[in-house]
């Protein structure tokens, strides 16, 4: 509710953000949690790894220390019981585990070091589907803090993306969208090289978007979900997945979006420990950050043409297609046709 | 001394008949021929054991000779040599009643605050809010002198053969001669009165501070007193000894604000052309007050020109104000007074869609109307409005407003008992308009109240004052309702309004036990019933209050008690005189609080709600203990003190983490109970008299809060001590006015204060790919520390009191150095999955200049 005095207040009255550099030597080493079991096929992964010292100082940028060796245990409600595998350094896999819902799942981690913790029983609720995509094309001003800390106002173009969603009248919902994309492209070349690529764009937003149905329950919800950039006249494919959440889990990533909206304006609440759902198994009081997240994942896919739903004459600006083969222009480009196009 | 008395009857307009050879040869003490005749008189008279009148006026002076001697008889002027007749003091005690006004003589509004002092008993009296005053006085001449805050001196003799009415009238410094001697409030106000921990300042004070953005703001004056401090620039409210912004009972007229702050605190919603005097009562509250627990601000208004119309105003980069006020027939006065901002054409500057589509103003209306019926017998009506309104963008609008009326009876039953009866009505209302398509939607707080107060004096005697009353207030709380707009997908939401009902009533004595030793002892009770029509759920209570864990929902029909509270609020305060300079005070008090303000942000904002004490909320309390050394310096020129405090409050309200509490039904979940402990030392000292006034005053105070819950979400900290957020342990600030001419002056503050403190990270964290920082223990680190300074030239255009139109330049520079205090500390990525950064905000981080132009219309 407030949130428009707090960007009113950082634009008109500041104008003076400057960075500051700060080493705080504590509170590092804290378990971290980071998994997701969902109604999707698997496997599914988990994350542990360990907080790291907050010293801004340090250009190198490492922020996670994997957690290597730990014996990783998820169990079901039913009595389904797996270990997992750990791939890579902090990285366990789930083998034959496959979500659904209505089912619930605990995980217990033991390190290396003897530690034992064990995370809350979480269910997976249904994701209720989402009815549509909406779009609407608009030219915008994006606020960014330059790495001095300046604010400064970019004007962009480019698709706001909306999910319309039929909340379900008869239980409490709780929502969080990410979206992903692929986007075509070309270059200007003879016909020796491939001129028509596609490549992916992952995290269209770059916040956490999240929305509980406590104002809107039962009604249809149209939820801001990212936003398309107008840099090509060209195809694009949005790649939506909506979860569905625990309450709990909800009010955990409710509480780390505060982070990220964070503008230093008084009007923002102070800023609070964010503990997720895992614990020591010896002391609840000792408790891992992170969470062991389960949910259900509706999809939606919409495939834009860019220059036509923009409604322009001309599709100019965007960026100028190059020479040569298209596939080294963009990471991750291929030539072969995505699934949706 | 010839050529002095010369020099006074060139400059005075007066006439002083003396004889040659009783000054033949006599020196004036430097300095003192530029003081007021006044002080001039009472100074070189009896350092030459000479004795002296006014007559007429002050227009002619009689010197005579032989040390204090009584004048009387018939001023036989013929000749121009006076005929006096010196008789021996008169051994006669008959007392008589010398009552009368003390009146602004240009505006004729009534002064109160002055002191009149006989010299000849050495007795004093204070006038009160309508400029009266009453003294019991021996048979015979009296040299009568008068003194009020920011006015001359007035010196008269008077001679009392039976009871009489006599009004004085006092000009402003202003219009008086050069190198004016100013004369403050009861002199020896500071050493003398009973009461500690007040701080009063007149508006001219404040008027002469350099202005932000050329808005001339009591709040901001405020915080450059020693205990009054705030979260941040541009935070609304201030906090007092360590208290919360919603325990200061903020009184515009005996009308109780819900909000006293424009533009999100900015600027304060009082119109400095409007009032007439700010006192801040930082404990050692009389037992009139309640309803608070930190502090009183008592703001009063103006009383409209008796004598003719007038007119003032002022013109400034983001407002502008106008007043008008003129007697209306023989007995009835009126003063209105508005201001209006418009802050959009600065706005439309600034290069971003977001806030050039945005729009903001804010204005308020005073109106003030007195009816005198007779001496003993004044109403006066006084009516207030104020509205903010704000527009973010094309999508959401905001507006706050306050609507405040009041009915004031003045009386004097008999000589002894004066009283006054007070209707009163309160509003502050705000509303959020949501016009995103789709989310449309109205959504509106407030809070609505009505009180009827009563308040007694009785004058037992000279040396015995008793103060007694009651009041009776309603409120009606609006926790919040939302309203989907036509089309929108929300759903509505209407809370349950809370009804409030809070008596108090009170009794103190003042009692001057003898000439050294004063007590001031009080008593008042208050309480309170919240009562339905309402619900109220029962949570299980070995858990943790939560939605989840309510067992039992309680309903109650309407004007049923919910729940009941009272307390008693014991009051005192007492004065020892050490000397006639010096003084120490000591003081307790104990209050309650009946409402609080809900809000979980460092600082408070007028979206914020109002919540009554229910039956899961338990109405605050605090007690205060404070001591003090009072000491003035040459003549009360320079006045010092010294004071400590300690401060214990309970049942504040503090928030769990991750609190939501917008339209939330189930409020109470969210709240923790939390206790506060603050102390203090508090340094000032000021200088009312000469070029140079102003003050010097430095604090160190700490202010702490625990958490008192049993499980682990219901306690922040572990249940420790943790400082407040606006915990600024060292306070230094000093105010000074500098008077070149009388056309010309200068006026500088500077601040320093200790940055307040916030909560680190201790370490960051990845997960999903974005980066976290984990917070643990609140408010243990601080920000860097905070100061400024301030400067402003005016100009007056003319002093002639003869000219109609009367203009002031007043150009002004905040933050002259332009440091770029942080406004705060924060914490984000730069961008997504980058390191989470620390930000240092500025909010005023550059020079601000700016010009007024003021003007008056006599």
């Amino acid at each position: 509710m407030k949130r428009a005095l707090i960007l009113f207040f950082l634009i008109v009255l500041s104008g003076c953000i400057d960075p500051i550099k700060l080493e705080i030597d504590e509170g590092a080493g804290t378990l971290v949690v980071d998994g997701l079991i969902t109604d999707q096929p698997g496997p599914y992964t988990i994350k542990v790894s360990r907080s790291i010292n907050f010293d801004n100082s340090r250009q190198l940028r490492v922020y996670a220390v994997p957690e290597s060796g730990a014996i990783l245990r998820i169990t079901d409600n039913t009595g389904f019981s797996e270990t997992l595998v750990e791939r890579k350094p902090g990285e366990y896999e789930t083998l034959a585990l496959q979500g659904s819902v209505g089912k619930s799942y605990q995980l217990t981690i033991q390190t290396s070091n003897g530690e034992s913790y064990v995370s809350g029983s979480e269910t997976m609720y249904p994701a209720p589907p989402v009815e549509r995509i909406e779009q609407e094309f608009k030219v915008y001003d994006r606020l960014f803090i330059s790495a001095n800390g300046s604010p400064r106002v970019t004007k962009m173009e480019g698709f706001y993306i909306y999910a319309v969603v039929n909340d379900p009248a008869d239980a409490e919902n709780f929502y969080r969208w990410q979206s992903d994309g692929i986007f075509e492209y070309f270059s200007i070349t003879d016909f020796s090289h491939i001129k028509q690529c596609w490549a992916p764009l992952n995290r269209l937003e770059d916040k956490l978007i999240l929305a509980d149905d406590v104002f809107t329950n039962g009604q249809t919800m149209r939820q801001f979900v990212c936003v398309v950039p107008y840099d090509r006249p060209t195809m694009f494919l949005v790649k939506l997945r909506q979860q569905s959440l625990s309450r709990e889990a909800y009010e955990f990533w409710q509480r780390s979006a505060s982070q990220q909206t964070s503008t230093g304006s008084l009007f923002d609440p102070p800023p609070a420990p964010v503990y997720g759902n895992v614990r020591s198994e010896a002391d609840p009081n000792v408790k891992a950050l992170g969470y062991f997240g389960v949910s259900a994942i509706a999809k939606f896919d919409l495939l834009m043409n860019r220059f036509k739903e923009s409604g322009l004459v001309e599709p100019a600006p965007h960026k100028t297609p190059k020479g040569g083969d298209c596939r080294v222009h963009e990471i991750e480009g291929t030539n072969i046709k995505p699934e949706g196009f | 001394m010839q050529s002095a008395f010369r020099a006074i009857e060139r400059r005075e307009q007066v006439k002083i008949f003396y004889r040659v050879q009783w000054i033949e040869n006599k020196k004036v003490a430097a300095l003192s021929v530029s003081k007021p005749v006044g002080e001039f008189f009472a100074t070189e008279m009896n350092r030459l054991r000479l004795g002296y009148s006014f007559l007429y006026d002050g227009k002619y002076v009689v010197v005579f000779k032989g040390k204090d001697p009584r004048v009387q008889g018939n001023y036989g002027v013929a000749n121009g040599v006076p005929s006096v007749q010196v008789i021996e003091q008169s051994a006669q005690a008959e007392t008589l009643t010398l009552r009368g006004k003390v009146i602004d003589a240009v505006s004729g509004e009534p002064i109160p605050g002055a002191t009149v002092f006989d010299d000849e008993d050495q007795k004093g009296a204070t006038t009160n809010i309508e400029g009266e005053f009453v003294l019991r006085l021996t048979h015979g001449m009296h040299s009568i002198r008068v003194n009020a805050v920011g006015r001359s001196q007035v010196a008269r003799s008077i001679n009392l053969e039976d009871d009489m009415n006599y009004d004085f009238e006092v000009f402003e410094r202003t219009t008086e001669l050069e190198n004016v001697t100013i004369t403050s409030e009861g002199m020896n106000r500071n050493v003398a009165s009973v009461g500690m921990s007040q701080v009063k300042i007149d508006i001219k004070t404040l008027k002469s501070m350099p202005p932000f953005v050329g808005e001339v703001d009591i709040v901001r004056g405020l915080l450059l007193l020693p205990g009054v401090s705030t979260v941040g620039e541009g935070s609304a409210g201030f906090n007092v000894r360590g208290g919360n912004v919603d325990q200061n009972l903020i009184l515009l007229d005996d009308v109780p604000l819900f909000n006293s702050s424009h533009l999100f605190g900015f600027f304060s919603t009082f119109n400095p052309d409007m009032v007439k005097d700010v006192m801040l009562y930082k404990g050692g509250m009389p037992a009139n007050f309640g309803g608070r627990i930190s502090s009183v601000l008592d703001v009063k208004l103006r009383d409209g020109n008796e004598s003719k119309f007038s007119s003032s105003g002022g013109i400034g980069f983001i407002s502008s104000r106008l007043l008008i006020e003129g007697p209306i027939g023989e007995k009835t006065t009126f003063i209105a007074g508005g201001r209006y901002a418009y802050p959009n054409w600065a706005l439309r500057r600034v290069p971003d869609l977001n806030v050039s589509q945005s729009s903001t103003s804010f204005y308020d209306v005073n109106f003030r109307l007195r009816h005198k019926f007779n001496d003993r017998n004044t109403v006066s009506l006084s009516l207030y409005r104020s509205q903010d309104d704000f527009k973010f963008a094309a999508d959401t609008t905001y507006g706050w407003n306050t609507t405040n009326a009041s009915l004031v009876w003045r009386t004097t039953l008999t000589e002894k008992l004066v009283g006054n009866l007070n209707v009163i009505y309160s509003k502050f209302a705000n509303k959020v308009t949501g016009l995103k398509p789709t989310y449309e939607f109205d959504a509106g707080f407030g809070i609505d109240t009505r009180e009827v107060k009563a308040e007694l004096t009785y004058f037992s005697h000279a040396s015995n004052r008793v103060d007694f009353g009651g009041s009776y207030t309603n409120y009606v709380f609006n926790p919040g309702s939302l309203l989907p707009g036509e089309g929108s997908s929300l759903n509505p939401v209407t809370l349950q309004r809370d009804y409030g009902t809070e008596q108090g009533f009170y009794f103190s004595d003042e009692l001057k036990l003898n000439e050294r030793i004063t007590v001031n002892a009080g008593i008042r009770y208050s309480r309170y019933i919240n009562f339905g029509s309402g619900e109220v759920f029962l949570y299980d209570p070995s858990a943790p209050m939560h939605p989840s864990t309510i067992q039992d929902t309680l309903k109650f029909g309407e004007g049923e008690a919910i729940r009941a509270y009272d307390g008693w609020e014991p009051r005192f305060s007492a004065k020892i005189n050490i000397d006639d300079q010096s003084s120490v005070k000591l003081s307790f008090n104990r209050n309650m609080q009946y409402l609080q303000l809900i809000s979980n942000t460092s600082a408070i904002s007028p979206l914020d709600l109002w919540k009554t004490s229910n039956y899961h909320i338990k109405p605050q309390s605090g007690i205060q203990v404070a001591g003090g050394y009072f000491r003035n310096f040459f003549q009360n020129r320079l006045e010092s003190s010294v004071e400590l405090y300690y401060k214990r409050t309970h049942n504040i309200v503090e928030y769990k983490n991750g609190a939501n509490l917008f339209l939330n039904p189930f409020l109470e979940s969210e709240l923790l109970n939390a206790e506060g402990m603050a102390y203090g030392a508090e340094f000032f000292l000021r200088r009312n008299l000469g070029k140079l006034t102003g003050w010097v005053s430095y604090t160190y105070s700490r202010a702490f809060v625990r958490t008192t819950g049993e499980s682990e979400e219901e306690t922040i900290n572990n249940g420790e001590y943790y400082p407040s957020n606006f915990d600024k342990p060292h306070n230094t600030s000093f105010v000074g006015n500098y008077a070149f001419t009388r056309r010309l002056s200068l006026s500088a503050n500077f601040t320093y204060s200790t940055g307040r403190p916030i909560t680190y990270p201790t370490s960051v964290y990845v997960i999903d790919g974005y980066s976290f920082a984990q917070f643990t223990e609140r408010n243990q680190a601080r920000i860097p520390d905070y100061h400024r300074l301030d400067l402003a030239f005016t100009v007056e255009e003319t002093l002639r009191k003869t000219r109609k139109w009367k203009g002031s330049w007043t150009f002004s520079i905040y933050n002259v150095y332009g440091r770029k205090n942080a406004y705060s500390v924060f914490f984000k990525p730069q961008y997504t999955g980058s390191q989470t950064q620390s930000y240092r905000l500025a909010v005023v981080g550059t020079i601000f200049p700016s010009i007024t132009y003021n003007f008056r219309i006599l």
